[in-house]
């Protein structure tokens, strides 16, 4: 890794940021493609970081997985700015993403995201000043459309969503 | 003729595009097919070099029995098949493509820098409504720094992505990358960190909007207005074919003029931003000028080369020396000959980057065509840093990579690659040398060869390295064929010798080809014409010293020249630019002209002849060397010093023989011993020659070198000086001062100083010791 250049131009490493969890973890998804595919391992190794970071990837863990994976840091950035699960920004303690695709919307979703925003005092894509809550920006259809409208949080579903409901789920996020 | 299909070869089928029926390649896509035969179909993100992407939908064609418009580009040909490329459904295809394209795409050709030469303006002009239907707002995308070459207006992007496919398959280097999704993707680099790649400027080339356009040319000159001249680069030894975009006589930028022999649709950096350093005044000379009781004065041609004249009819002709840079046409090379033959002197040298001139003069070797260099399953480099010696070269062994090629590099530093290497092996200057012994003593013991004299008995001192003889296993089985990729490192070092000697003895026991990297654009021009001789002249005492195109920076040796220059009576430079510390040792200048500024051929390290014509207006009263040195063969009065204009030249040059390479004779091993560190003169990619050394845009790019000295981090103690303090780098009494940096590509016991700066002209390359002490001033 060298070129003679201006040392003002040569990048730092990152790798030292990576907890051995985090590293046996990306360890665990380069274990299973060749490596002329280690590419693959990426979505693995992002879920992994953004673990560890408390739910957000920084640019710096970007490139330490880029150094650990040893493909180009804009591939990683690409995977982490394509999914909508990946945040590159601080995000709260806990994350509430609203399905708002097709089936959602045409079953209020609109109505059900105004509630939410209304309720805690932020937009989508921002986060309570107590840091306790994000509203993801966007979702895309997660396959629950039989129980439109519906939202994630923390990973769990919430299908058949009422205003009531929501003020249940809210109210039990510590 | 017709085709019937009994005649068909195998890998063909027949096809039907607009009622013409033609043979295509089986596999192929419709897109090749119609641009084989001159049929028009648009497109943006299709590009014959690149991989095919089929994102951008603008080649839709009608194909029979398909229910809806195809991509040219992204649909294989089969038997049978009928194309219509104009019918009225493959062209509202066209327009609808064209239609979504331009939703999100400024409406504002005539602030654009591409306007005038900017594909999604033609095709708009033909496909495109006159009237927008879209009324709702644009998106805008933030404009990223791509650093000083390249610029952004990456609102105008259609995401076509052949610059990111561009950096991932051809520069190897992934920079740019389409970030987050939908309607809101937008091309960026990872971090805001710019380009790296020596290629970068190419995806100025391949934008097909005005997204990336050329940043030192931007809003200079409309397409329309520009004139474009074939030329040749003259920073490589490849001589990459070049069109100069120009007007007025001024050189405005360059493009790639395509050869697939050489530069196939590129160009590096280096060769597009070369020309910057021509509209450089800061030392271009534009008058002859002599130096008397210290002060300079302007004086005219005339008396110019009459003092010249006097001075060498009044001197021995063996006090008469010769240094010929390494990029001048093969013409004035031809002429400057014509002349030391007549004054009776061989006191001429082109080879100025080398420094061991242990054996008599041999041609540079080059046993394989740059084309054929793609497809060699085994590369193994010495002493090259391909990547910035010939960039096109690294190119052509990266395709050989991809294709399967393994690599393997002996080198005094671990260089970063854009393709994987099997050894990476290096060891400071002498050390790497012995490793490459490594090599020759696992060949010659598995096969129970030796090779005689010298070099046998320096092998015989050599060990055996157990990673190496994997590599010797498998070169001798020599089933696959090799290549030795001999460079610039390797011209440089005071054991350039023993490094050919082994290599030929190598390259002999495995039937494997050599490839010497030659270091200028004319390195071979110069050799045809016999600019050499068997000893270092620099060595020999002279009373004249002429410097052809040359300027310190040049020598390897800058402080043994500068040396050789204060005790002579008279140094005459011919050159376009004279720096202070040229100047100082001058007597007489003659301002002559620079490659795009004159007409000549040139000789590649391929063998390849090329000729360029006068691009450029050269200022004041510069001359073409040529024409200088003709008026100056008659002044002396000389005999065939007549010739009317440079194609009669040509004529003559053009007879001269090509040149046989001789194996190299190594009568004895230069053993070195080293105190201290040993140095690693090394040569930045910008710092090669008097124009790129005053090209802005490449001195502000990112490979642009600094005045550091470099040594790996574990001798940092022993150095007693730490990361950032300016040091003085002493050899044999002569200091540079420079900053100090670590970095662990270094090998241990290493000092790497950046050759070809004002910093470094007190060190020779060929002087190994050096020692780090505190600033002198
Ligand atoms: S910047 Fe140019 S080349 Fe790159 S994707 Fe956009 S339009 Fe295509
Ligand atoms: S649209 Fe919301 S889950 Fe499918
Ligand atoms: S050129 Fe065929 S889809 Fe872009």
């Amino acid at each position: 890794m060298f070129q003679i250049v201006n040392p003002q131009n040569k990048e730092k490493s990152h790798l030292h940021l990576l907890t051995d969890e985090t590293k046996a973890t990306i360890d665990y998804w380069l274990n299973k493609y060749p490596h002329e595919q280690r590419r693959s391992a990426v979505l693995g190794a992002l879920h992994a970081v953004q673990d560890q970071n408390i739910g957000w990837i920084s640019t710096e863990l970007m490139s330490a997985v880029s150094e650990y994976l040893d493909i180009p840091l804009v591939w990683v950035r690409e995977a982490a700015e394509f999914y909508s699960m990946f945040h590159t920004q601080p995000v709260g303690r806990h994350k509430i993403s609203i399905c708002t695709n097709i089936s959602c919307m045409l079953r209020g979703s609109e109505k059900i995201v105004q509630y939410a925003e209304n309720k805690l005092g932020i937009k989508l894509g921002e986060t309570t000043e107590d840091g306790r809550i994000t509203l993801v920006k966007e979702e895309e259809c997660v396959a629950a459309c039989t129980g439109a409208p519906m939202m994630i949080v923390d990973g769990h579903y919430h299908e058949n969503l009422t205003e009531q409901s929501i003020d249940e789920i809210l109210g039990g996020l510590d | 003729m017709t085709e019937t299909s009994n005649q068909v070869p195998d890998d063909k089928v027949t096809i039907e595009i607009d009622g013409q029926t033609v043979l295509a390649d089986k596999g192929s896509m419709i897109i090749h097919a119609t641009d084989r035969h001159g049929i028009n179909v648009p497109r943006f993100c299709y590009h014959e070099k690149l991989s095919i992407a089929a994102n951008c939908r603008m080649c839709m064609v009608d194909v029979e029995k398909a229910p809806k418009p195809l991509p040219a580009c992204a649909t294989p040909v089969a038997e049978g098949m009928k194309i219509y490329t104009r019918s009225k459904r493959a062209t509202s295809g066209q327009k609808n493509a064209m239609e979504f394209l331009l939703i999100n795409h400024p409406l504002d050709c005539p602030i654009c820098d591409q306007g005038g030469e900017c594909e999604l303006q033609d095709v708009a002009m033909g496909y495109g409504r006159d009237v927008s239907r879209f009324v709702e707002g644009k998106r805008s995308v933030a404009d990223e720094d791509l650093g000083s070459l390249v610029a952004s207006d990456m609102t105008r992007c259609i995401h076509c992505t052949r610059c990111v496919r561009f950096l991932n398959e051809i520069a190897g280097t992934d920079e740019l990358g389409g970030i987050g999704r939908g309607d809101r993707t937008y091309i960026a680099t990872a971090i805001g960190q710019g380009l790296d790649s020596e290629m970068s400027g190419n995806i100025i080339d391949l934008c097909p909007v005005g997204a990336l356009t050329n940043k030192p040319f931007r809003f200079k000159a409309r397409a329309w207005e520009l004139m474009a001249t074939a030329g040749l680069s003259m920073h490589d030894g490849l001589g990459s074919n070049i069109y100069y975009h120009t007007r007025h006589g001024k050189i405005l930028r360059a493009v790639p003029q395509k050869n697939e022999s050489i530069n196939e649709a590129w160009l590096s950096d280096r060769d597009r931003y070369g020309i910057h350093g021509l509209n450089n005044d800061k030392d271009r000379i534009t008058q002859p000028m002599v130096k008397k009781s210290g002060q300079w004065n302007v004086i005219s041609w005339d008396d110019a080369l009459r003092i010249l004249a006097d001075k060498l009819k009044n001197t021995a002709p063996q006090e008469i020396a010769l240094y010929a840079g390494q990029h001048a046409t093969s013409e004035e090379y031809y002429l400057l000959k014509k002349l030391f033959k007549q004054l009776g002197s061989d006191q001429h040298e082109h080879r100025l980057t080398h420094v061991d001139f242990s054996g008599p003069y041999r041609a540079p070797r080059t046993d394989v065509a740059l084309t054929d260099v793609a497809k060699q399953k085994n590369i193994i480099m010495v002493g090259t840093y391909a990547r910035h010696e010939q960039p096109i070269l690294n190119h052509k062994i990266r395709q050989a990579w991809l294709h399967g090629a393994q690599i393997n590099a002996f080198g005094p530093c671990h260089f970063e690659q854009n393709f994987d290497l099997n050894l990476d092996i290096t060891g400071h200057q002498l050390a790497w040398v012995e490793k490459l012994g490594s090599l020759a003593v696992s060949l010659s013991e598995i096969s129970g060869q030796k090779p005689d004299g010298a070099l046998g008995e320096w092998l015989s001192q050599q060990h055996a390295d157990e990673d190496i003889n994997s590599l010797a296993k498998k070169l001798l089985k020599k089933e696959e064929g090799a290549l030795f990729v001999v460079g610039q490192i390797a011209n440089r070092h005071p054991q350039a010798n023993l490094i050919n000697a082994l290599v030929h003895w190598m390259a002999a026991l495995i039937n494997a080809s050599v490839n010497e990297v030659v270091d200028g654009a004319n390195t071979m021009g110069a050799a045809l014409n016999g600019l050499y001789n068997d000893q270092d002249i620099k060595n020999n005492d002279h009373t004249v010293n002429i410097i052809y195109q040359a300027e310190i920076q040049d020598f390897a040796e800058p402080a043994k020249i500068k040396e050789c220059l204060i005790n002579s009576e008279m140094t005459v430079v011919f050159n376009a630019f004279c720096d202070d510390a040229l100047k100082a040792r001058a007597d007489l200048i003659l301002p002559t002209t620079l490659l795009p500024e004159s007409s000549g051929s040139l000789v590649n390290n391929y063998g390849q002849r090329q000729t360029a014509l006068v691009a450029h207006k050269a200022p004041g009263e510069s001359k073409p060397g040529w024409r200088v040195l003709r008026v100056l063969g008659n002044v002396m009065g000389f005999d065939g010093f007549d010739y009317e204009d440079v194609y009669e030249l040509m004529q003559e040059t053009e007879k001269l023989k090509t040149l046989t390479s001789e194996n190299p004779v190594l009568a004895k091993v230069n053993q070195l011993k080293v105190k201290g560190l040993v140095l690693f003169p090394h040569h930045g990619i910008y710092d090669g020659d008097m124009l790129v050394r005053r090209s802005a845009p490449l001195q502000e790019s990112k490979l642009a070198t600094a005045d550091t000295v470099y040594v790996n981090p574990g001798d940092l103690v022993s150095i007693g000086f730490a990361v950032g303090d300016l040091v003085s780098v002493e050899q044999n009494g002569r200091y540079a001062e420079l900053t100090l940096a670590t970095d662990d590509a270094v090998p241990a016991s290493s000092a790497v100083i950046n050759m070809g700066r004002d910093s470094s002209l007190n060190i020779n390359a060929g002087e190994l010791s050096v020692s780090i002490i505190g600033a002198q001033s």
